[in-house]
């Protein structure tokens, strides 16, 4: 058992004996030093209805929240929250939420922590390692979920498709979890497509605050921007004439988010929900944009582009570009993860190719992303790319230089090799090296379609595209799975490992990389 | 009575007959949808637009009327003023283009319309004005915005110190962003304000990575700094030797190289 994880069950043991008390308002904070004087529980407090913890870093952390409750307090234990604590009257954010940013904060320590008075033993946080260290485990532990906001997706007659996938999907990897160390998660990366079918507040709130409450009480949250986020569209159809469809906005506008139970055009509710750094608040090169941004935790740089508004107009497209290319010259980290919602190199219930994915507008970024994007992670040093849309798992060679359609696709000129000159597979003794074998430099990305966490779909996708790894668990051998799962990814100093995790728990795929 | 012999005019009219076969093919769904659902507005601006882009300004003119009967006039009233503006009768256009921006407050290609007028008009400062008090009335401006405005003033001819004023007023708000600092460089570097450019450059963070010093020891060459531009040359080559082997990295290594040989030279 790792000392967090030791730490973590003593405050639970620790919380689950204390009584509640009375609240005393006499705060103090200066400086670099915290004081205690206040007291965080008060009996009969009311539990928020929405919990989550946003921009935590080695010294600082967002506690926000909805319901009751108009202070945060943290201690270093459960029983300190019934005696002295450090509190924060909350600030109001939008969409009635509300946030306390605690400061000053030191790096890897366990807090308990209440709202409003109420506190519960899942109300514990850690705070990150020192950027550019390890931590003390020696491991970033993180979570990866796309497309699974399926608990709100409704069929016309009002039962829901997929009722109870996303939550096996969490078994799955609890349960995987459980059985390899328990080790708590340091983040939880969002692929997208986390609330359908309209991404509307309502809707986030049971596909995603009420299914993952206690993990996102103690687990930062970082989130990216898919298409049902962003509402739907009016499109003009010879079957069905003027019909919104779930996700099929090409707006490039925030403000333009339509649902089908408001068609006047507002904010996009993921933009009021989250609180996400576009001044480097976090490490990386300001944004400018919640939109997207990065952030450093430990010894990873980790970017959050948006693929579903920035990539539909020339300009912002291209300041985004600008962005991530200054972002990534300025990133130091041993390690890179890329997370936005369409993937480059898909064949599962979307199309990567030109034709398909250009047809249909609302596909348009993936091209995009392959055409102007990923050049840019191969040059300047990404290990791995994530995002979701398309609900199956898709894993690629180690890439770079495959721009075009599927059938261009040459392992000899994209992949990473072998010696015997096959494409290598990522795990084994084909485990890949952070400086190719074959070109000696840090060039090759590992692409990952990870959108099956809500549902699995492939539409008329074969899971035949070549850039990816034919998949030894898939009973068709195809290239890729279509499983219901989520990616579970380790980084240490020297080795970063990814596995895709089905919802039984088990491992169906592998990836390392060594550097 | 006088709705229905509208609508069989309109109808009369739609028989395709040259060029435009995408705009057709819609004409062709537009009719269907309006037969069944004769009483939905945006099928008639729907329509009104299509006939407008083939030219047809009579017949989009009666789609565009008779939708404003149908639900808000002021919904009718984007695709109205393109129409107008098609046919250079700017004032009508103008107020179209204000009767939609009551209800959609940030609606940038209507802005854009009405600073196009200004600017046909001659009135600049009009023009520039609009676009910088939608600028500041929007709470969530992202980069493209300003840079898309920005952009506007260039094309239209309104002056590099007007996009250069569009620019900084993103940067107050948004930040020193790599996305809006690095267009102002370059506009003053058009203008030759070189010690501007510097000055820019120096507020981008985080500093001293090589791309960032190999850019300002290029602001210093054009500036005629070459001491100060070789001191940045170096420090850059030395970090570079124990960079991350990317293939961005191993281009700064041929950049520094070219610089420092035209230094040289």
């Amino acid at each position: 058992m790792t000392k967090k994880t030791l730490s973590v069950f003593i405050s639970v043991i620790i919380f689950s004996l204390t009584i509640g008390g009375c609240a005393n308002i006499n705060q103090q904070s200066t400086g670099e030093q915290i004081q205690y004087n206040q007291i965080g529980i008060t009996k009969n407090a009311e539990k928020p209805e929405r919990l989550f913890l946003q921009q935590l870093s080695s010294n600082s952390v967002i506690v926000k929240w909805r319901g009751a409750g108009e202070q945060a307090c943290i201690t270093k234990s459960a029983m300190d929250l019934k005696t002295q604590a450090h509190c924060i009257q909350a600030t109001n954010s939008d969409s009635n939420h509300k946030e306390a940013h605690f400061t000053h904060l030191p790096a890897e320590t366990n807090y308990n922590y209440s709202i409003g008075g109420f506190s519960d033993p899942e109300m514990v946080l850690h705070t990150a390692p020192i950027v550019g260290q390890q931590p003390e485990d020696e491991n970033v532990h993180i979570w990866i979920i796309g497309d699974s906001g399926t608990a709100t997706y409704q069929r016309s007659d009002g039962t829901f498709h997929h009722a109870g996938k996303a939550q096996a999907v969490m078994n799955g990897f609890l349960q995987y979890n459980a059985s390899n160390g328990n080790e708590p998660l340091d983040l939880m990366l969002l692929l997208g497509d986390n609330a359908y079918e309209n991404g509307t507040d309502d809707e986030w709130q049971v596909a995603f605050f009420n299914l993952y409450t206690d993990l996102i009480s103690q687990t930062v949250v970082w989130p990216t921007i898919g298409n049902h986020e962003m509402g739907g569209a009016n499109i003009m159809g010879p079957i069905h004439g003027l019909k919104l469809y779930a996700g099929a906005s090409t707006s490039n506008d925030p403000d333009s988010y339509i649902s089908t139970a408001n068609q006047t055009p507002h904010r996009i509710p993921y933009l009021d929900i989250f609180s996400l750094p576009a001044k480097a608040e976090l490490g990386g090169v300001p944004s400018g944009t919640e939109q997207y941004y990065s952030f450093n935790y430990s010894n990873v740089h980790i970017i959050s582009l948006d693929s579903q508004l920035s990539t539909r107009d020339d300009i912002q497209r291209r300041a985004m570009r600008e962005w991530l290319i200054a972002d990534l010259s300025a990133n130091t980290q041993d390690w890179t993860i890329v997370i936005f919602h369409h993937p480059p190199y898909t064949k599962g219930s979307h199309d990567s190719d030109v034709n398909p994915a250009s047809y249909y507008g609302f596909d348009l970024p993936i091209v995009h992303i392959r055409w102007e994007f990923t050049s840019i992670f191969e040059d300047y040093g990404v290990d791995l790319v994530y995002s979701g849309h398309s609900h199956a798992y898709e894993r690629s060679f180690y890439l770079n230089g495959h721009r075009s359609d599927a059938d261009t696709f040459e392992a000899t000129k994209h992949a990473e090799l072998n010696a015997d000159g096959t494409p290598a597979i990522g795990y084994g003794d084909e485990s890949y090296s952070q400086i190719s074998t074959g070109s000696k430099l840090d060039d090759k990305v590992v692409y990952t379609v990870a959108g099956s966490s809500g549902y699995v779909s492939l539409g008329k996708g074969k899971l035949d595209h070549p850039a990816h790894i034919i998949q030894k668990h898939d009973s068709e051998q195809r290239h890729g799975l279509a499983e219901l799962g989520s990616v579970v990814l380790d980084v240490g100093s020297k080795k970063l490992k990814a596995r895709f995790i089905n919802e039984k728990g088990q491992v169906l795929d592998t990836v390392i990389i060594n550097r | 009575m006088i709705r229905i012999a509208i609508f069989l005019l309109v109808i009369l009219s739609t028989i395709p007959t040259h060029g435009h076969p995408r705009e057709e093919s819609k004409l062709v769904i537009l009719n269907q949808q309006i037969e069944e659902h004769p009483e939905q507005q945006d099928l008639y601006i729907k329509r009104g637009a299509v006939f407008s882009h083939l030219g047809k300004y009579k017949q989009a003119l009666a789609d565009f009327t008779f939708a404003k009967t149908l639900g808000n006039s002021n919904l009718v009233m984007f695709e109205l003023g393109v129409m107008q503006y098609q046919q250079q009768q700017f004032s009508k256009s103008m107020l179209s283009f204000d009767s939609y921006l009551k209800l959609f407050p940030n609606h940038v290609p209507s802005l854009e319309y009405k600073a196009r007028i200004y600017r046909d008009l001659g009135d600049y400062s009009a023009a520039l004005e609009g676009f910088s008090n939608f600028l500041k009335l929007n709470p969530y401006n992202n980069p493209g915005h300003y840079l898309r405005v920005a952009e506007l003033i260039i094309q239209m001819d309104l002056g590099i110190n007007a996009a250069l004023q569009i620019i900084d007023q993103g940067i107050n708000n948004l930040g020193k962003i790599p996305q809006l600092q690095n267009f102002a460089i370059e506009l003053e570097l058009k203008q030759k304000q070189f010690d501007r450019a510097i000055e820019r450059h120096k507020t981008l963070a985080p500093a001293e990575h090589p791309k960032w010093q190999l850019r300002m020891a290029e602001l210093l060459m054009a500036a005629g700094s070459k001491e100060q531009a070789k001191t940045y040359i170096t420090s850059a080559k030395h970090k570079l030797n124990s960079s991350k082997k990317t293939p961005a990295n191993l281009q700064l290594v041929m950049q520094s190289d070219l610089l420092e040989s035209e230094l040289d030279n």
